[in-house]
This record gives C-alpha cells, structure tokens and sequence, in this order.
C-alpha cells in the first residue's frame, strides 16, 4: 500500500476507533450550531460557554486521534508496520482539519447566515475562526504528540498556561499586543504553525521526545497562545486619513470667569458651524492650555467629571429625505455646548493671576451614522438583516410614551481598539428609532437599561453582541401634539438600527476667547 | 549476508548505560536466542533492531540496512513482537487482521487462518476480551502472517499453555527451515528457547557474553560436578574466576567451565583442587549456562560447607 493510500487507511481506522468520541463532537457542534439557529430559544445564561466546549471537546478528540498512533509511544502498533511516518502524520492534520475543524466551519458558517452576514464578510470570518480554532487544535497535536496518553494530555494541557503566566509574568512583564496586536497575532501565529508541523513531522519521523523537542513544544504551544490572546485585542478600525474627514470651524470662549470660585469650574463655550448632518465631533484627552499674565503657563484636562471626552457636536443619525424627528435624539440644537471644566485650588489660585490667553487642544473624533436594518414593531419577530439579528419581547405605548424590549444579536463589523472606545465614549455605538415612513416622521428612543455581552458563535473568531435592551422615547413628547402618537402611528413604524461607527481622526487646537 | 549485524552500539537512558560496545551478528536464516537477566537490555536492543529507538553510538543494520533508517518498504520484511505487545483493544480480531493485512504485499491469508485456528483464537472477539495468553497469540498471528524474512520476538511465549507452546515452537522450527526465515526471539522460557535455537547469545548488564552457535556452545560449556574427600576443605584461593556459577552443598561443588576438551578438565580441576575424590564432566545445558552466566565469578562462602 503506497502512503497516500496509508492516509486513507490509517483515517478509516482512526474514524472507527473514535467513532463515539467524534458523535459526541459532533452532537456538540450540532448544540451550538442550534443554539445559534434558534437564537433567542435557548436560555443565554446555560449555552454562552457552549463555544468553549466545543473547542474543548475538539483539542481532546483530536488529542485521541494523535494519540491513537502515538509518536513516541515506543509499544505504538504503527511503528513497527509497513506505514510510512509521513503518512501517519499527515493522516493527523487531515482528520483535525477535514473532520474536527471542517465539522465546526459548517456549524459556524450555518451560524453566520442565520445572522445574515452579508456574503464578502462570510469568508473573513470563517478564515478568521479556522486560524483561532486551528491554533487551538495545534496546541493539543504537539502536546498529544509528545504525551503517552489522554490523562497525561490534560495534565500537560491544563499545566502548560499556567506555565506560560508565568513565564510572561516574569520575563515579560511589560508584554502588550497594543496597537500591534494584529501583526504580532500573525507573526505569532506563523511561527506555531511552522513550529508546530515541523516538530509534529520531526518527533513522527525520529519517535523521539528529548529535552529539546518538549522545550520547542512550549515555545509553539506559547506562540499559539499569543497569537490568539492577541487576536482578541480586536480587529484595527480602517480609519480615513485625517484630510479626508470634515473639519467644522470651532470656536471656543471662556464663559463665567467671575463665578470660577463659586462653581469651582471654568466654563467653555463651545460653538460649532459647518458641520455634516449625521455626524458627530467628539474632542479626546482635550487639554485647555493657561498662558498666564504672570508668564506661566497652565495646564489643565478639559474633561466634565466622569468623562473621557468632550462630545463637541452631534446631529441626529439620517433616516432619509424630508423624515421629520418628531422626537429628537436630544436637544434640537446642539450648535453651542457649555462645558464646566473642574479647576482645584491651586489651579484657581493661579488663574486669579489672569489669564492672558488660552487654547484648547485635544484628538478630534469624527462618526458618523449609517441604518444598519430596518425590523418590523411586531411583538415576536425575529428578523435578521446586515449581519444582526432582533427579537422583539415586548412593547407597548400609552400616554405618548413608548416601552420596547428586545433581544438584539449583531457581529460587530469591524472592532474599534479600545483605545478609541476609551476616547470617543458614547459617541460611537448603536441607537434606535421608530420611523413611520408613511409620514415621514422617526421617534429617537435611549436605552434605558441593557443586559448581556459578547459571546462567541459555534467557534471563537466571530464574536456575537447578544443584549437585551429596553428603550424608550429620547425626549420627551410635546405634550401638545400627544395625539399624534396613537395606535395608528405605530401601526405603520419600524424599529430602525443606527450604527454609530467612527471614522477617524486628526489633532484640534485652537485658541480661546478670553471674554 | 547477516541478517542482523550490531557493531560497538551503545544506549543510555539518561546516566544508565543500557547496552555499551555490543558486537553479534546473527547469520541469514539463523533462530538466535538472546538469553540475559532482567534489566540486561534485551527489549533495548530489540527495539533499537526495529528502528524503535535510536542508538547514540555504534551500527545495527537489519538484513542489510541501518535500524534507523528502516523504511516502510523495509518493515514489509520485519516482523515484531514486543513483550506485552500493546494491540488496539478496541477492535476485534478479524477488524486487526483486515486493518494489518493491505500494508503488507505479502500477508498469507491462508497463514492467518492456519494459525488463528492453530491458536484456537475466535475472529470475533475483541482484542480487550483477550486473555494474556491470547493477547500474545494474536500478536504472533499477526507478525506471522506476513511472512517476514526477519522475525524479531520478545517474550512471546508469555502466558501460554504448554500444548499451544509446543505447537508453536514446531510451527516456528518449520517456517524458519522452510521458508528460510531468520528468527531472533528473547524468552525467559530456556527450555523452549534449547529446543528451537541454533545460535544463542547471552546479554548481561548490556554487555554480550556469548554469541555462537548452539552447537558450539554445547560443544564448549560444560558442566563440572565435584566430590570433595573433606568436606571442609576451603575453596577460597583456589577457585579460578573463569569457574562460572560455582556452588557448594557441603561435599560437593559444581561449576560451569568452558572448556573444549573432558579430559583436560578433569586435570585442571585436581590441579586446583587437591581434595577432589570423584570428577564428573558433561555437556551443560541452556538453563544451567545461564544461570552460572548470570550469577558470574560470584563465589559461595566456606561457611557454605557446613549446609
């Protein structure tokens, strides 16, 4: 029998020998696929760490399948019989990728289109769960390969991150993917494959295990690990360049100077002119610099209490020509903004001094909206569009008010660093609307509690932000045209979804008026 | 050609030398037993022989080629069994021979069912259902049945009764003469071992011993047996180290010795022993060379006298 055949004839055993291992594997992935499918039938709480068996339940089975023909098992059937080493190894890496892997894609890409993922983003996602699952299945080879058997397997598996902690704790303490993460995930990435394929092909060929190879699996099981804790740090945010994005004309003054000791607070005003509709400006880290009349100079943080940033300019999100925001998202105008900017002791020690001029510099955010999907106000429907899917539990209205609960699954498309989230704060993110199209008009709605968070799919590599919110009206209703707001209005509405995605950024600096 | 040639190998495992500078060969055709005590690194070499492990220093070359660099094609020729050979239990008998059979161009199916029906194995049975003794037949069955020209054993007889034993050592003695196999088997079992072999090799502490011909071993140990006229006369100072697995039960004291000739033995032995009344020589047998070889020049006490 020549060894291509050997591949098939060693798989054909292997198959048979683990046969109830891979129906329970199977029967695993069939779960989670379900769980998936019948989104939101399955209490959350229970099937969330269903992904995690699955991985689990995978590395085992295809540690039995290394396993079954051990490398370095000296009593190993295979070893004394007419089968190529090659063959036998390569038998391992086509049963994890065309059964254990392949099994769980098929489960992950039924998952994905009951998500209505749009067909370009299908293969990405699939490629990226493949190389974070086949890491994970790499990891069990290497480590099945140089273990006798599945007790001391799990030992090794269950001791080797533990090992790792502390290895980085120690000797690598400053270790951040940051804004890198993506590059050192790949780089990382490539060396356990290579690593892991070379040592699996030298460990099959030779049978042996010496110091050097256990060292060198450590080192590849280590890479696999960075490669994919560092592949969680979020894809980069394809951010515009900074000449490409609108620059509205700020104009910023210090207001209330005489009343600094009473509010314990400078107040800026902030007035914002030429900007885009659907757009939304936020200043990050912004700092207000002091030139004093004494020649020093101060700085100071720029940030209301509690916050990150300053939210300069914001206009509703754009449901189309002539809709009329009989609700607004918030106040109808936001063209001024007043901020207190908090000022300790000896900073209003110092300004007393007086100020002879300022300037307030900072990141400036731009995001601007786009409707994500448009779900019909039916209690009970479940609808998936542009990759998300809702469910709505519950709504009523009365009184021109409205109550709204959902259950809301989406993959985020892209993944802003958390650096950005950091920066830009609530001014990223999602919001809804009812918009009667019928009348051209759109009530905004503000969550008014929320539940849940990011989960896995079948495999990991496809995150899914699974919430239940409850919403109601952003404003509240002029009490005078209250009966507008009737059953009849909302007969014709629909749930309308706005992402709030950013786009980029460039550095903001301008002076202050001084009044 | 040999079918198995080592040349000054050497094995350690960590600081334990296993087997250091052996020499042997074992001819084309030939039935070797390897004789040694446990621990004296006779599963080592066999499994070094099958390319199992590798050796740091030194040659083992199997019917012409390096032991390391056996191929698959190689492995078609070589048959192994490994004490306690390791089978999947989970499949049965009939599922073992069908998975064994395609990688072999040469597995005999009538053989296999020959000697499964010889070894009074049921197709059926899972290998996990196999009694030790079975375990080890279906192991034999399955090296057997493809007609190796080199068959490697250890310990196969472990935990079989005496009548499939004794089939299976006249199946072995026919197949070897017959189809010219060539047959290196580690046992425990010397009397089955005196029965099949032609050459005879003794491994003690990874060292060999011997390495000859069973008929020239026969030819050169022999087996000494002294009457002493005094009882108490001392042995120590005047037994030579070449004396082999001397014993003393009062009167009387045996050794092994090689030695070519009866008669020159006898008069060495006076020579050493002046109160020897009655000299009895003859050929000694497997069992009693390896014990004398395994115990070595170690000497029994004066003191042994008075038992």
């Amino acid at each position: 029998m020549r060894p291509l055949s050997q591949v098939g004839h060693v798989l054909a055993k292997d198959v048979r020998q683990l046969s109830w291992s891979l129906l329970a594997y199977a029967a695993l992935v069939a779960l989670a696929t379900t769980h998936v499918v019948t989104w939101p039938a399955m209490r959350r709480d229970i099937f969330d760490i269903l992904t995690v068996f699955v991985v689990m339940a995978g590395m085992l089975v295809v540690a039995q399948f290394v396993q079954a023909d051990s490398p370095v098992r000296v009593d190993a059937l295979w070893a004394s019989r007419p089968l190529a080493p090659w063959a036998v190894f390569l038998e391992k890496f086509v049963a994890a990728a065309l059964i254990i892997l392949a099994l769980a894609l098929i489960g992950q890409f039924i998952g994905l289109r009951t998500f209505d993922v749009p067909a370009r983003m299908i293969p990405g996602l699939l490629a990226e769960s493949a190389r974070q699952y086949g890491l994970w299945l790499l990891i069990a080879m290497v480590i099945a390969g140089l273990t006798a058997d599945l007790p001391s397997f799990v030992v090794a598996l269950v001791a080797l991150p533990i090992i790792l902690l502390v290895v980085v704790e120690t000797f690598f303490s400053s270790f951040d993917a940051g804004p890198a993460g993506s590059w050192t995930s790949i780089v990382l990435g490539v060396i356990a494959v290579l690593g892991g394929v070379a040592l699996l092909a030298h460990v099959y060929r030779t049978r042996t295990s010496r110091r050097a190879i256990r060292i060198g699996a450590f080192a590849i099981a280590g890479c696999a690990f960075g490669s994919i804790v560092a592949s969680w740090s979020g894809r980069p945010l394809a951010v515009e360049p900074a000449a490409s994005l609108p620059h509205p004309s700020v104009s910023v003054a210090i207001a209330g100077l005489d009343q600094i000791a009473s509010l314990r607070a400078i107040r800026l005003v902030v007035e914002v002119a030429d900007a885009p509709e659907s757009t939304r400006f936020s200043l990050g880290s912004p700092e207000l610099l002091v030139h004093l009349r004494d020649g020093k100079e101060l700085h100071v943080p720029a940030l209301p209490a509690g916050a990150n940033s300053i939210g300069v300019h914001s206009t509703p999100p754009g449901l189309g020509q002539d809709v009329t925001w009989i609700v607004p998202p918030g106040a109808p105008t936001q063209r001024f903004q007043y901020y207190p900017v908090p000022l300790d002791d000896a900073q209003r020690a110092a300004i007393a001094v007086g100020i002879a001029s300022a300037e307030l510099r900072g990141q400036m955010w731009v995001t601007t909206s786009r409707v994500k999907g448009m779900f019909p106000l039916e209690v009970g429907a479940r609808v998936a569009h542009n990759a998300t899917r809702i469910a709505i539990e519950h709504w009523s209205h009365s009184d021109g008010d409205v109550a709204l609960q959902l259950r809301i699954a989406s993959i985020p498309r892209e993944q802003p660093p958390v650096s950005v989230v950091m920066s830009i704060g609530a001014m990223s993110g999602q919001e809804f609307a009812l918009l009667n199209e019928r009348r051209h008009e759109a009530i905004a709605l503000a969550q008014r509690g929320s539940s849940g968070g990011g989960t896995p799919m079948v495999l990991p590599g496809a995150n899914v932000e699974d919430r239940e919110l409850l919403l109601a009206l952003a404003t509240p209703y002029p009490a005078g045209t209250r009966a507008a707001l009737g059953g009849d209005w909302f007969r014709g509405a629909r749930l309308v979804q706005v992402d709030w995605v950013p786009r980029g950024s460039y550095p903001f600096r301008t002076n202050v008026a001084i009044p | 050609m040999a079918a198995i040639e080592v040349e000054r190998l050497t094995y350690r495992y960590g600081s334990v030398t296993a087997l250091r500078d052996l020499d042997f060969t074992v001819p084309d055709g030939a039935l070797y037993a390897l004789l040694g005590p446990n621990g004296s690194g006779k599963t080592t070499l066999l499994q070094i022989l099958t390319g199992l492990r590798r050796a740091r220093s030194g040659r083992a070359a199997v019917l012409g080629i390096d032991s390391a660099a056996l191929s698959w094609r190689d492995r078609q020729r070589i048959g192994y069994i490994a004490e306690g050979q390791s089978l999947p239990g989970w499949m049965r008998l009939d599922q073992l021979e069908a998975y064994l059979a395609p990688l072999y161009e040469t597995w005999d199916t009538a053989l296999a069912d020959d000697l499964r029906a010889r070894f009074g194995l049921d197709p059926s049975r899972r290998i996990s259902t196999l009694s030790r003794g079975e375990h080890m037949k279906a192991a034999l069955l399955c090296a057997l049945a493809p007609r190796p020209r080199l068959l490697l054993m250890d310990e196969p007889f472990t935990g079989m009764d005496a009548v499939v034993k004794d089939d299976l050592v006249r199946g072995l003695l026919e197949s070897s003469g017959e189809e010219g196999w060539t047959i290196l088997l580690c046992s425990h079992d010397i009397g089955e071992l005196e029965l099949l072999a032609d050459w005879v090799g003794f491994l003690d502490a990874g060292a060999m011993r011997v390495s000859e011909p069973m008929d020239a071993f026969r030819e050169r140990f022999k087996r000494v047996d002294v009457v002493l006229a005094d009882p108490a006369y001392p042995l120590n100072g005047n037994v030579p180290d070449s004396w082999l697995g001397l014993e003393r039960a009062g009167a009387r004291v045996s050794f092994v010795l090689s030695h070519p000739e009866d008669g020159s033995i006898r008069r060495l032995v006076s020579a050493h022993l002046a109160a020897a009344s009655r000299i009895d020589v003859r050929g000694a047998s497997l069992r009693e060379v390896f014990v004398a070889l395994a115990r070595g020049s170690s000497r029994p006490t004066d003191e042994d006298a008075a038992v």
